[in-house]
């Protein structure tokens, strides 16, 4: 299963953020939207691997930034679940 | 003067206790350092990632705003003596989001970008199709399964009728004819 997921992101993914502004969404990556960051964390909390999650740089980093003040906020956890 | 958006996390027991007395809290800070309030509205209620000063569950505030950029640093002074608040953000905004448009855009989005990844796993993962025809599946026997729960009440009719019996049971044949998968579940939970 993990495996099936894993090729499935390399082969035809690309960046979800960029998929997404294609579709017209344009949505710039929002820290308050917790549903998306948990998505993209691992059970530790930590982020996929840009390699995992198959993001564009550009769209990593600012979903790191957003991670970040997420968690912050008590949105996400730092570690953990 | 840069326009905000201000992100609050406030004590939950005095929010679920009086929410505009708290938010009125907030916006009488934000007023003492000339802050001119767009658009303030609860973000909710929710249970924290991590405890935070002893706080389990929290309740956000979030508020667009402009605010002159040399007073935040007094107001985010004020902002943590404050025993109300427990933790707050503020990040700069080119401009401010179109307030009604934008929660269903962003709602719109949200549900664009769900359905965009639930294609994107289904044309991907076979294991993941296998699933799918379940809940198919499962949806049909729920139809089924309503069906059977409206025949049900007309069986347990019958004995209390016993002049109508005749028509009745031909009735409940009627429908267990239209509904041959549903037949074997429906006699399952009256019995």
């Amino acid at each position: 299963m993990a495996r099936s997921r894993y090729k499935s992101f390399s082969d035809e993914g690309r960046c979800r953020f960029c998929r997404d502004k294609k579709k017209g969404g344009a949505l710039p990556i929002d820290f308050k939207d917790v549903p998306t960051l948990q998505k993209l964390c691992t059970g530790q909390g930590k982020l996929y691997s840009r390699k995992r999650s198959g993001n564009c740089a550009r769209h990593q980093r600012l979903l790191k930034l957003a991670a970040k003040r997420a968690r912050f906020m008590g949105l996400i956890p730092y570690v953990g679940q | 003067m840069n326009n905000y958006e201000g992100f609050f996390l406030l004590d939950n027991r005095e929010s679920k206790a009086d929410w505009d007395a708290m938010e009125s809290h907030v916006h009488d800070l934000l007023t003492k350092y000339g802050c001119e309030i767009h658009n303030s509205s609860k973000w909710g209620e929710r249970k924290l990632a991590y405890e935070i000063k002893k706080h389990r569950r929290g309740t956000y505030l979030l508020v667009y705003f402009q605010a002159d950029p040399e007073k935040l640093t007094e107001l985010r002074h004020d902002l943590g003596l404050s025993e109300k608040v427990i933790r707050h953000m503020f990040l700069r905004l080119e401009e401010f989001p179109e307030i009604p448009v934008e929660e269903e855009a962003e709602e719109g989005a949200a549900e664009g970008a769900k359905a965009a990844d639930g294609e994107a796993k289904a044309a991907d993962g076979e294991a993941k199709a296998a699933p799918k025809e379940g809940e198919a599946a499962e949806s049909t026997d729920n139809a089924a399964g309503d069906a059977a729960t409206e025949a049900a009440p007309a069986k347990a009719e019958e004995p209390a009728e016993a002049p109508a019996k005749a028509e009745e049971p031909a009735e409940a044949s009627a429908k267990v004819d239209d509904t041959p998968v549903g037949e074997t579940e429906k006699e399952a939970p009256t019995s």
